[in-house]
C-alpha cells in the first residue's frame, strides 16, 4: 500500500466529488484516528475552497494538485496550484469579537487551519504557491 | 448529509443535522436549512448531536440563519455538538454568536431568555 496519494483535481467545485472518496479510502485504510481525519478534511477543504475562489480566472492554472503523505507520526498535505503568490500564513487575523450582524465568513478558514492543524507552511516557488499541512498522528 | 426537523407543539423550531456539513453536505440541505429556519422566523434549536463535520461553509450557512431570526427578534442555539465539531465551532469563534447547549432543557431556555 503507498504511503501518498496524489489527485490533480479541476479547479472548480465539482473537485470534492473526486476528492472526497480518494481521501476517505486514504484515511480509512490507515485508520487515522477521528480526529486526525477531521483536520486533514478541514486542511483540504479550506485550502482547496479558497483556490477556487479567489485567484483571479485569467491568471489561474485549470488544476490543482493534492498530495496526502503518510509519515512517522503525520499526515502532511501539501496542495500546489499557479496562480499569484498568496502566503495565507501571513493573513490577518479576522476579528472573532464582532457581533453576529457583522460577521463575515472571509479569513475564517485560515485562521482555523493556523489553530487547529499541527502545521501550515507556504512557499511561492517558480510560478507555483505550495501549501504545506501537518496533522500529527499516533504512530502505529 | 440529512435535515430532520421535529415535531414541537410549542412556539420553537427544532431542526437536527445529520452527518457532514462539508461541500456535498451543505449541497444536500442548504436550502432546507434555510427554509426551514430563517424562514420561519422563529426561535430554533440546531441539533448537532450527529453533526460529524463543519468547516467554514457550513458554519456561514449557521451564521446567515441566526442573523436573518435576530432580524426579526428570533434566536437560534446550537444542541450538543461532538467534541470535534465544538473545537471547530468555538475555533472560529462561532459560540460567542450563536450559544452552545450542552442539553435540550438549555437550549430552550437560552432561546426564551
Amino acid at each position: 500500500m503507498s504511503d501518498e496519494l496524489h489527485l490533480r483535481l479541476p479547479r472548480a467545485m465539482r473537485a470534492f466529488a473526486e476528492l472526497t472518496p480518494g481521501v476517505d479510502n486514504f484515511m480509512e485504510s490507515r485508520q487515522l484516528s477521528a480526529e486526525a481525519r477531521y483536520k486533514i478534511k478541514l486542511a483540504l477543504e479550506e485550502t482547496i475552497l479558497n483556490l477556487i475562489k479567489h485567484p483571479p480566472a485569467d491568471r489561474r492554472s485549470e488544476t490543482i494538485d493534492v498530495f496526502v503523505v503518510l509519515e512517522p507520526g503525520a499526515v502532511v498535505i501539501r496542495v500546489d496550484d499557479e496562480s499569484p503568490p498568496f502566503d495565507p500564513t501571513s493573513a490577518a487575523r479576522p476579528n472573532l469579537d464582532l457581533p453576529l450582524e457583522q460577521r463575515v465568513p472571509g479569513g475564517l478558514g485560515i485562521h482555523m487551519l493556523r489553530e487547529m492543524l499541527d502545521g501550515f507552511d507556504y512557499e511561492h516557488r517558480q510560478g507555483r504557491n505550495s501549501i504545506t499541512m501537518r496533522v500529527k498522528i499516533e504512530s502505529g | 448529509m440529512e435535515l430532520k426537523v421535529i415535531d414541537r407543539d410549542d412556539d420553537i423550531t427544532e431542526v437536527a443535522l445529520v452527518g457532514s456539513l462539508d461541500v456535498a453536505g451543505m449541497h444536500e440541505v442548504d436550502v432546507k436549512f434555510h427554509g426551514h429556519t430563517a424562514a420561519v422566523r422563529k426561535s430554533t434549536i440546531v441539533d448537532c448531536r450527529e453533526l460529524d463535520f463543519i468547516a467554514t461553509l457550513g458554519m456561514g450557512m449557521l451564521i446567515g440563519c441566526a442573523r436573518s431570526l435576530q432580524r426579526h427578534g428570533a434566536k437560534m442555539v446550537l444542541l450538543g455538538p461532538q467534541s470535534l465539531v465544538e473545537k471547530a465551532l468555538t475555533t472560529a469563534g462561532i459560540d460567542q454568536v450563536i450559544p452552545i447547549a450542552a442539553t435540550r432543557e438549555q437550549a430552550e431556555a437560552a432561546v426564551k431568555s
